[in-house]
């Protein structure tokens, strides 16, 4: 195997060898005192290996005789090239997964949240050679704008690989002590190997920087030239999410996450690696944006830059996923095609009965209306140089064409948390106690699903396990807006959906995008309505598995979903180019919760 | 004839270079399309009467299909002979494929109604997106750049909705780089 036991993390000089032998990550830092290979060490000194894991390193045991955990554990391990016969990863990214998928549901126990954190994972710094702002700028607008955790998701690339990844951290930690009540934590964004970009974050941490060094380093799309189309791409991307949550195992850091950005922009995020992404560790591998950033690219050209909505004005190119219709290449409602299509891809990861979730972010570079600029002499060829523009300076311009808006500003993830600290935050999102809006369209929303008579069920993200033929509802508690935007009025929620889908199981054809049974089931009116309120939809006896969630807007824009009006009478329309004023079509999406019935 | 021809294109711009560059050895009425090749690059295909195939370097692969033959005939590195292969079958069935180059393209400018575009700009069909209707008198501003597609036969110009009540073509000439860090 050949490792070579450097702590800092960036030895990556290797031959890079696509093809067969992924020895990916292969500098760990020895805590554990196992040797690897042929002279393996059976005495675990360490006590924090779990007995699947310690199994699978024992390569004295053949593969046969291992359980279907410790098996599953192995192929992780191999797949790192932490354990020899890695060469028998020769397989598609797809046979890797279907191979070492675990199998039941990953759900935590239900529990209401104690506190609601609302936040944003996608937000640039001058640390991206597309982006002019200071950690600070970006963390104390989001502080203001009422946001109360954030990530820090400056692009993979050569230069942020050598040097930026560690220019950003004290800037982060100076915004840590600067802003007691922000939690601010440290990530990246991900040239996905053979598709599009994702956040990858940690928990803060002694080994934040090493281990996000480490991995944007072997896993970088950029980074490895490793951005087309291809099995063995696909492959390292599904190796990387294993890394990262070997880092979790083997405590380099408390806790690491993936959520995959603008899924649909360019149409490169096929199906299946959205499935190979979230069955490659599905601790880690947690969601998509369910709403892209730049919200304000599609404000008219006298007013905005005229573009489209969240900049989504592709069509296919030669990556992209041929069975995507050009539909998918536009906002609807300002949401990603894949969340905003009842019965589409989202929906039917779903109805196979695994968790992933959906967020909304400002993937802030620059923002509209600014008026600060680069430095004069702050170039590609400074940034290429140190690493980060230079300081913005007040420029005596007023920034129109510029697409995005501030953390907080318009776009939303609440995350429900036992408290307010990053571990919760992470833990949160993980359950999917999430909701995501626009505008501020609501000030609340809480969803359950309960037994009839029942006071307490199960929160946002959770599975209800329930007794075959008992009855259950949903109960969706919104609290009204009564205070104003950032755009300076209060928004006025007109209308909620609920939307229902059966429980049919892992797909057959990974490429699978849609869910044929999901459909809206009630359309309530919600006009006039103020201050906390309660919908209640009875669900009936249960007698297969289903899950529900929930959707809101202020009703101003509709039109039949992509899939027709009887799964959708009243979905969001089609995004204008060049006319789409954010603040004038706000909506609100819950993620799901699962109905399970018991014997 | 149908000249296909793979040159491991990247994106459209570099396709749409090496076409024009092509179509000078071509006579006749031509035209020329690009075609998505599995793995992540582009082929093109040129249909014309005749074709100097000195024009075709070693470097690239090729397919030819004659008229009355049973098969292309194919040269170049193997690598790129698939991608060649498959933009000249689809071309010659008529399922697939980007149009660059297309009789009646040179009528497709400034803002017409769908019917012109069927009448005079070689345009099969107009097509909305996401389920919008269009009628004969229904406008388009072309932008003055036009790439219609190849679906069973006919050639269908997808459109889309945009500022000021008009429809534009769905694929727009300068694609957002944004974020392209890569």
């Amino acid at each position: 195997m050949g490792h070579s036991h450097d702590h800092a993390g960036h030895d990556h000089g290797h031959d890079h060898n696509h093809g067969h032998d992924h020895n990916h990550g292969h500098d760990h830092s020895h805590e554990h005192g196992h040797g690897h290979g042929h002279d393996h060490d059976h005495h675990h000194p360490n006590t924090e290996l779990d007995a699947a894991t310690t199994a699978a390193l024992d390569e004295s045991i053949p593969d046969t005789d291992l359980s279907p955990s410790e098996l599953s554990r192995r192929g992780l391990l191999r797949s790192a090239g932490i354990l020899g016969g890695a060469a028998a990863l020769a397989v598609s990214g797809a046979e890797f997964a279907a191979a070492t998928t675990p199998t039941g549901h990953v759900f935590g126990a239900g529990r209401r949240p104690n506190v609601w954190l609302a936040g944003d994972h996608h937000i640039h710094t001058q640390l991206s050679s597309d982006g002019m702002y200071r950690v600070i700028d970006q963390a104390q607008h989001a502080a203001a704008n009422g946001l109360d955790w954030l990530v820090i998701t400056d692009h993979g690339g050569a230069t942020h690989a050598r040097i930026g990844v560690d220019l950003v951290n004290p800037q982060i930690k100076a915004a840590r002590s600067e802003l007691k009540d922000t939690l601010i934590f440290q990530g990246l964004e991900w040239n996905i190997p053979a598709a599009e970009h994702g956040t990858v974050f940690v928990a803060p941490g002694s080994r934040e920087v090493e281990v996000l060094k480490q991995f944007e380093n072997s896993y970088d799309g950029g980074v490895q030239n490793a951005g087309a189309n291809t099995p063995v791409n696909e492959q390292l991307a599904v190796s990387g999410i294993q890394w990262l949550g070997q880092q979790v195992d083997r405590r380099r850091v408390q806790d690491a996450m993936f959520l995959a950005n603008h899924p649909a922009r360019n149409g490169i995020d096929s199906p299946h690696e959205i499935r190979n992404w979230r069955d490659a560790d599905p601790r880690i591998a947690v969601g998509f944006e369910g709403a892209p950033g730049h919200q304000a690219a599609g404000l008219p050209a006298a007013i905005g830059s005229g573009s489209a909505r969240g900049f989504y004005g592709n069509s296919p190119n030669a990556n992209s996923f041929p069975g995507y219709p050009a539909e998918s290449y536009r906002t609807w409602g300002g949401f990603d095609w894949m969340t905003a299509t009842v019965g589409g891809l989202w929906d039917s990861l779903l109805a196979e009965g695994k968790p992933w979730w959906i967020s909304a972010n400002s993937d802030s570079h620059v923002n509209w209306n600014e008026t600060s600029r680069r430095p004069d002499g702050s170039n590609q060829a400074q940034f290429d140089r140190d690493g980060r523009y230079m300081d913005p300076v007040y420029g005596n311009t007023v920034n129109r064409t510029a697409g995005d808006f501030w953390p907080g500003f318009y776009s939303r993830t609440h995350v429900g948390a036992d408290r307010r600290d990053y571990l919760s935050v992470m833990e949160g999102l993980r359950n999917g106690r999430v909701w995501v809006d626009h505008g501020a369209l609501v000030k609340g929303v809480e969803v359950e699903v309960r037994e009839v008579g029942k006071r307490y069920g199960e929160p946002l993200g959770g599975a209800l396990h329930v007794r075959r033929g008992r009855a259950v509802e949903l109960v969706v508690r919104i609290t009204a807006q009564n205070v104003p935007n950032w755009a300076n009025f209060v928004p006025l929620l007109n209308r909620v959906d609920a939307i229902r889908g059966a429980v049919t199981g892992a797909v057959r054809d990974r490429d699978t995008f849609t869910a044929p049974d999901t459909k809206v089931i009630r359309q309530w009116d919600t006009s006039g309505k103020r201050g906390t309120f309660e919908l209640v939809l009875p669900l009936g006896k249960v007698e297969a598995p289903y899950y529900v969630r929930v959707r809101g807007t202020d009703g101003n824009r509709s039109q039949p979903g992509y899939l027709g009006a009887a799964i959708d009478p009243q979905g969001p329309q089609l995004d204008v180019v060049g006319d789409a004023d954010p603040w004038v079509d706000l909506w609100f999406y819950t993620n799901p919760i699962w109905v399970l019935p018991t014997r | 004839m149908i000249i296909a021809v793979d040159a491991d294109s990247a994106d459209a711009v570099e396709a749409e270079h090496l076409l024009h560059g092509l179509l000078e050895s071509a006579t006749g009425p031509a035209v020329a399309c690009t075609h998505v090749v599995p793995g992540g690059h582009l082929a093109l295909s040129i249909t014309a009467t005749g074709f100097d195939q000195a024009a075709l370097g070693h470097e690239v692969g090729s397919a030819i299909i004659r008229a009355g033959a049973a098969e292309p005939e194919v040269a170049g590195p193997s690598r790129l002979i698939r991608g060649a292969y498959v933009a000249a079958v689809e071309t010659a069935l008529g399922t697939a494929g980007r149009l660059v180059v297309f009789p009646g393209q040179e009528n497709a400018r400034g803002t017409l109604t769908a019917a012109d575009l069927r009448a005079h700009c070689g345009i099969d069909q107009v097509e909305g997106l996401g389920g919008l209707s269009i009628e004969d008198t229904t406008l388009v501003d072309t932008r003055d750049y036009v790439r219609p597609v190849r679906r069973d036969g006919q050639v269908v110009l997808l459109v889309q909705p945009a500022a000021g009540g008009v429809l534009i073509p769905f694929e727009v000439e300068h694609q957002l780089k944004c974020c392209s860090n890569h």
